[in-house]
């Protein structure tokens, strides 16, 4: 069973890059637009991991992490945001919700798959 | 980054939508410039192009988002209020920003300076200092490197509870160096007053190596730095130890920042280096230039070969060899050259997914997009051609093809409906299909419209084929009511005219009730042709070779006569009609000896339907350069373009489809009944090359 993770950004350009990266590690990619889809999108099925961005429409990252972390099936589930270096309280903000981690934009897909390797098996 | 190179075509039409919907709302500032939900958006964008910006280094263009998306997100947190005159400043910056990203687009630089006066208008509102916009990766300078290091490791519960796990992080520490590591169970109480949330464990760890940096081991503990006991310490060459301090969160994100504009590590540089060295950036204009030399020289070589070939002869060997060397070498790098421009289709694909979505929402029809042949390469001139056809053909199948929920219903199928593309190689020629599983074309209600626009006559009689095709004649359309989602009946007969500037056909296969298969044929080079050459009355023509299946000498008795003054002949079983070359090119041969024996070359149209050609003589096979006869002169139907020979003269490459659907005059006189005139001609002429 491949690992399946849980990718919400709302560039697809981002979306793209990410599910590309991840496929290559193993990952089965679930894509959604923003936090309120990746809601909805969590009730369906288990996640090994969850990576978001921040800045979205309808429901941001931050807020998509802790609504995350109140649902017991995503206690233990490593999720990563994804920032820019100059939202360091956003890392912060982030942490305080319950995000296990960051990576910062621009990456390449290596810097990528090195955080992923620090918080999912 | 080279493999994020196909993902520059999405970023950019994301730029485009990001930008268009950026004017729609900026304008709504001016009458309300403190809409929070206006002004989140507007950062939105701005911090989406960034990204975008960082991840296909567009230096200029990252900088110049990392300040508007500054200054933006002051004025969204409310920090900065937009005063009289900053909303027009926010349409401007807007308007710079389409220009920077157009000139990244087209992989030229913007004018220089264009954003100067903007950026200091919008550091001065913003109080910004001269910001290293550090666009690139986020490196540290590189930090002093030891013997390796002594780190302890204690993990509180804070750090469980956000899913951290100390074994991925030391497995992560592990690929640093060499590693020995104690684990400490001290801390861990009995049994019954073990509280499973709790961080009892700890870690002893050593980690040597020659080249390890404080950073990256900090690194590895960034996420958890502040939920855990951490103490990092240098092994030194000496016994002596320094005492490392716990690294904070903020002092090792103020670095960056400070040392930025001259730091880049080794990391990014070999990144960079890395990058150059497997791709390179050329103009299309030199390229272009290089395959019209290119053929050109194919040309150049074909006449060589016929000129010499008078003077040599069997015995000349090595001439002969020679000749042949230059001959397959100039094919080597012809297809060289060629395989440069081509490009695989998948970035022309990755957009459809989103088409699909966005119209099925839009027609609240359950749609799957299937793709197929993403890997497909095809001349880049083509590619770009082809978007709007096929998003066409896709909003087509998705609006006419396939039914509604309720329909699907009481038909049995799936409420889900397919949409399936494929792209494949075949003969010489890219094949692209869009098919779906809707209710197909009603030859009736195709028919009928048609009667009805005046296209063809009431008691016409039409094959299965020929009434499929008379979708793509101008100013049809069996749409009851015209969908603003394909537009006016336009729209197919648009479609095949750009494939035909392409050098290629668009057909349609229908199977009512079960869906349709739109079928685009192009060529894969629009250059260089196998031909045959072939003579009827003196006059050369070329046909293509991949269309050939093969030639023969009819035997008398296999042809017959058909009552509407057509021929055809019996092979093997099979019915073939036969068309003579000569009267189909309106040849006079009066005074032209006829052969006592004439030849049928047997070729295949495009849906795998034979015909047979009848040719005086074959004079072999040549590789010619194709000239478009549409570009140069018009359209004529049979024929499919011209070819410069060996010789140097001029000939017509001959239309195979164009030929099987012509109305081929009778040589007894008499008026062809069968096939009404206008449709054949518009529905299969074109070029095939």
């Amino acid at each position: 069973m491949s690992k399946r993770v849980l990718a919400v950004d709302d560039s697809k350009t981002m979306r793209d890059m990410v599910a590309f990266t991840l496929k290559r590690e193993g990952f089965e990619v679930v894509e959604a637009e923003d936090g309120v889809e990746a809601m909805e999108v969590s009730t369906t099925g288990d996640y090994d991991l969850v990576i978001s961005d921040v800045n979205m429409p309808r429901m941001d990252g931050i807020t998509l992490v802790g609504k995350l972390r109140e649902n017991p099936k995503f206690r233990a589930t490593p999720i990563l945001i994804l920032t820019t270096e100059a939202d360091q309280t956003k890392k912060e903000a982030g942490k305080a919700a319950g995000a296990t981690g960051w990576i910062v934009k621009p990456f390449d897909p290596d810097q990528l798959v090195n955080v992923v390797r620090r918080v999912c098996r | 980054m080279n493999e994020l190179e196909q993902f520059k075509q999405t970023f950019f039409e994301e730029c485009e939508e990001l930008l268009q919907r950026f004017e729609e709302v900026a304008v709504t500032l001016v009458a309300g410039p403190n809409d929070a939900e206006v002004l989140d958006d507007i950062f939105r964008t701005v911090h989406s192009i960034k990204a975008g910006a960082g991840a296909f280094k567009f230096q200029r263009l990252a900088t110049y988002c990392h300040e508007f998306e500054n200054f933006m997100d002051l004025v969204r947190g409310g920090k900065l209020q937009l005063v009289e005159g900053d909303p027009d400043l926010v349409i401007q910056a807007g308007d710079i920003l389409q220009d920077l990203v157009a000139a990244a687009r087209a992989g030229m630089e913007a004018q220089a300076g264009i954003e100067d006066e903007i950026l200091e208008i919008l550091r001065n509102k913003t109080g910004a200092p001269q910001s290293n916009a550090n666009a690139g990766a986020d490196v540290n300078a590189a930090a002093p490197i030891g013997a390796g290091f002594t780190i302890k490791f204690r993990p509180h519960r804070a750090m469980y509870e956000t899913a951290n796990e100390p074994q991925l992080l030391l497995h992560a520490l592990k690929s640093l160096g060499v590693m020995s590591i104690s684990t400490s169970s001290e801390a861990l109480p009995d049994l019954v007053k073990l509280d499973p949330l709790e961080g009892y464990l700890s870690w002893d760890i050593e980690i040597r190596g020659d080249d390890i940096s404080r950073e990256s081991v900090e690194e590895v503990f960034e996420f958890v730095d502040g939920d855990c006991d951490l103490e990092i310490n240098e092994i030194e060459c000496a016994s002596e130890r320094v005492a490392a301090d716990l690294p904070e969160a903020p002092d090792a994100a103020d670095e960056p920042m400070a040392g930025a504009a001259t730091a880049a590590s080794t990391d990014s540089k070999a990144i960079a280096a890395a990058a150059q060295s497997t791709s390179i950036r050329v103009e299309l204009e030199r390229i272009d230039r290089l395959v019209d030399m290119v053929g050109e020289l194919v040309i150049a070589q074909a006449m060589a070969l016929d000129s010499l070939s008078e003077l040599v002869d069997i015995r000349h060997v090595k001439q002969l060899q020679a000749l042949e060397d230059l001959t397959m070498r100039t094919r080597q790098l012809q297809e060289g050259v060629m395989a440069v421009r081509m490009q695989p289709l998948k970035a022309l694909f990755s957009r459809f997914p989103r088409v699909v979505r966005d119209l099925s929402k839009k027609l609240d029809k359950n749609v799957r997009l299937e793709l197929e042949g993403e890997a497909t390469e095809v001349d880049k001139t083509i590619i770009e051609e082809l978007s709007d056809p096929l998003t066409h053909m896709i909003r087509n199948c998705m609006d006419h093809g396939l039914e509604t929920r309720e329909e699907r219903a009481e038909t049995g199928k799936d409420e889900q409906g397919i949409v399936k593309i494929s792209a494949e190689h075949r003969n010489g020629r890219i094949l692209i299909r869009v098919a779906d599983d809707g209710r197909g074309l009603s030859l009736k209600r195709v028919r009928q419209k048609a009667i009805d626009n005046g296209l063809i006559d009431e008691d016409a009689e039409l094959s299965k084929e020929e009434i499929e095709a008379l979708i793509f004649m101008p100013g049809f359309s069996t749409a009851a009511a015209i969908s603003d989602v394909s537009g006016r009946g336009v729209g197919m007969d648009v479609v095949r005219r750009n494939i035909q500037k392409l050098g290629g056909r668009v057909t349609v296969e229908s199977e009512e009730g079960k869906g349709s298969t739109f079928t685009l044929a192009l060529p894969l080079t629009l250059a260089v042709l196998d031909g045959m050459l072939i003579s009827v009355a003196g006059e050369r023509f070329v046909v293509p070779l991949s269309t050939i299946v093969e030639t023969v000498l009819p035997d008398p008795s296999s042809v017959r006569q058909l009552p509407d003054g057509g021929t055809v002949m019996s092979i093997r079983g099979e019915t073939i009609r036969l068309i003579d070359v000569c009267a189909a090119m309106s040849i006079d041969r009066s005074g032209q000896p006829e052969p006592l024996r004439k030849l049928a070359v047997i070729v295949e149209t495009e849906f795998g339907r034979r015909i047979g050609l009848i040719v005086d003589e074959l004079l072999g096979q040549q590789q010619v350069v194709i000239k478009s006869l549409e570009a140069n002169y018009r359209s004529i139907s049979g024929v499919a373009g011209t070819a410069i020979l060996g010789d140097g003269r001029v000939r017509l490459i001959l239309d195979i489809d164009g030929l099987a659907a012509m109305d081929v005059p009778r040589t007894d006189g008499g008026q062809p009944s069968n096939t009404p005139t206008d449709t054949n001609r518009v529905a299969s002429g074109g070029q095939s090359a």
